[in-house]
């Protein structure tokens, strides 16, 4: 090494960025403890950005034991080394499903059975997690759940649209906001919108796809009983829709899935009584896209499509079993792949420093004290008391919290209790909706 | 120095002439050569005809660097490149922060990558400690900021 560079303490921070963006995410958290100038560097949003562009693809499976494996997005789908998890919540009864995973960091929902705990992001890579607000929930069984990134705000979002009697309620949270919005549903979008029944009580259920920087879902409009694909732009916050084929939009008995294929939002049918899977993919016509089957075999035996590997193959459940299979649309072959296990849930993941910088500031989070609150009162009041509080905004929050706990709880607890929870409801102001 | 001298005159290809910091001449084919960006628009500018002067790069590490333009211009298989290249690599640390800094400095982005990584490869499993002694680095936390960064990532440290 050169005396210019000695003197220096080090490389230039070009190269050392060159050097570093190679590394795996445990290395690189415990060289934040090298120097300051190496600290902040490796926890700087542009790093954690281009550590993230340069990222193996990995799959990442859910498995019926409440675990999760990490493999390799290659041939042989190699165990991936850093696949141990520790689950950001310990409790023995939960039942959590994910929402979907974003740039390494996984959404987290224990719902619908359990209206408790909230939503959770997790980046298992760097062995962290945050404990979201939840959404004021109007129900949770005619919901769906959305979660993706905003790369020219740099932020990550969730979004959850809610269908309760014949309305459409949306709500997105923006992680650098720290809170939830309302978004105003486009009536021109058709109302009465609910996801495939038939999908309910799986994991699959909360099939959404991100694909440039757009949420898809399949949603049916009731009215019609039209089926079609409910899309979300995270760069401005709007709902749009994608028409489907009247093939597509009227197969409102068979399984479906909306998938990634060839880097387009494509949609899995599986026809449980011909037993015929087929996969259809948009085909631009000049300023148009149509839809056009890429695939149609028969298949016995089949649950439901997964995700796209980068050879082009799709992942897909077996009915019922839940065994793993992968599809060569190209070869029409099917081909078990028994070393999985069992599996509800696979999505592409990469390994990333993702959320490293928003938990700067928030380390170690515990589950809230409003989260806390919100499991003692039991989701119905909880939504009383918000319901209560924005409809007085003249009052002082803490007077009307007061008023309203020392009421709610009248009879069943004593003062020290009820001083206890308006202290811990407190931080949930300001309210956004 | 005069090294260069027979083979631009009883060649066709056209060699270009490289000098070292401290004034050691390369002759160097240009085909080989303009694997640098930073050679190559220095050609450009019209140094081609004359020395194009290096100022950043020493003799013993432009040696290097030559021999590796040289090998990647060759021909070779890709199979026989990797297992070069390997051994390329395969230097000991003060040579390979030399090469990294003239690879970095001549813009031989595919060289610069094999270097980034042999230098990754070799810190990945490295603890704090030896990461400040192999690159120099002075560390300025407090001890309780040493101590409380290290508690935040102690996951890490497993």
């Amino acid at each position: 090494m050169s005396e210019a560079v000695k003197r220096d303490g080090g490389l230039p921070e070009d190269l050392l960025i060159t050097i570093l963006i190679t590394l795996p995410a445990k290395s690189l958290l415990r060289f934040r403890s090298v120097s300051k100038s190496w600290n902040s560097l490796i926890t700087r949003a542009e790093f954690i950005n281009i550590h993230l562009a340069q990222a193996k693809p990995l799959l990442l499976f859910h498995h019926h034991n409440q675990s999760y494996s990490l493999r390799s997005d290659n041939e042989s789908l190699d165990v991936w080394s850093n696949s141990d998890f520790e689950l950001p919540f310990k409790r023995e009864d939960d039942d959590f499903q994910i929402i979907g995973s974003c740039n390494g960091v996984i959404c987290i929902s224990n719902t619908p059975q359990d209206h408790g705990h909230g939503i959770i992001l997790w980046n298992p890579s760097i062995g962290k997690s945050l404990n979201l607000e939840l959404p004021r929930l109007i129900d949770h069984f005619h919901g769906i759940f959305g979660f993706g990134f905003n790369s020219q705000s740099n932020d990550y979002k969730i979004v959850r649209v809610d269908t309760p009697q014949n309305q459409v309620y949306c709500q997105v949270y923006s992680l650098k906001e720290r809170s939830w919005k309302a978004i105003d549903f486009n009536p021109a979008l058709g109302y009465f919108i609910r996801i495939p029944s038939v999908l309910w009580g799986r994991s699959s259920s909360y099939k959404y796809v991100f694909l440039n920087g757009v949420l898809h879902w399949l949603a049916d409009r009731e009215e019609m009983g039209h089926r079609f694909v409910l899309s979300f732009d995270l760069t401005n916050d709007s709902f749009g829709t994608i028409m489907l084929s009247p093939y597509l939009a009227t197969k409102s008995d068979e399984w479906m899935a909306i998938l990634v294929f060839d880097n387009s939002v494509s949609v899995f049918l599986n026809d449980l009584d011909t037993t015929y899977i087929e996969l259809w993919g948009q085909k631009k016509y000049g300023e148009m896209k149509l839809w056009s089957r890429k695939l149609r075999i028969k298949a016995d035996g089949i649950g439901l499509a997964m995700v796209c590997r980068k050879n082009g193959e799709i992942l897909m459940t077996k009915y019922p079993s839940d065994n793993v299979v992968s599809c060569d649309p190209r070869r029409k072959e099917i081909r078990d792949l028994q070393n999985l296990g069992l599996s509800d849930y696979a999505d592409s993941f990469v390994e990333s420093l993702a959320l490293l910088d928003e938990l700067k500031e928030t380390e170690n989070e515990e589950v809230s004290e409003h989260v806390q609150f919100k499991l003692f009162l039991g989701l119905k009041n909880y939504n009383l008391l918000l319901d209560e509080l924005t409809q007085e905004p003249e009052q002082p929050i803490s007077v009307c919290a007061i008023d309203l706990v020392s009421g709610l709880m009248a009879g069943v607890a004593d003062n020290q209790i009820i001083a206890e929870l308006f202290y811990s409801f407190l931080p949930l102001g300001p309210f956004t909706w | 120095m005069a090294s260069s001298e027979s083979t631009t005159t009883s060649t066709t290809t056209k060699v270009l002439r490289l000098k070292s910091s401290d004034n050691e001449i390369f002759g160097v084919e240009e085909k080989a050569a303009l694997q640098s960006e930073t050679i190559k628009s220095l050609a450009e500018d019209g140094y081609s005809e004359d020395v194009i002067p290096l100022f950043n790069v020493e003799k013993k590490t432009l040696a290097k660097i030559v021999e590796w333009l040289n090998k990647h211009a060759s021909g070779s298989s890709k199979e026989e490149l990797k297992r070069w290249d390997a051994d390329f690599v395969d230097v000991d640390k003060d040579v390979l922060y030399d090469l990294l800094l003239a690879s970095n400095y001549l813009n031989i982005e595919v060289l610069l990558h094999q270097l980034a990584q042999k230098v990754a490869d070799m810190i990945k499993g490295k603890k704090p400690e030896e990461i400040r002694q192999l690159f120099g680095i002075k560390n300025d936390f407090t001890p309780e900021e040493e101590a409380e960064i290290r508690r935040e990532n102690a996951w890490a440290f497993e």
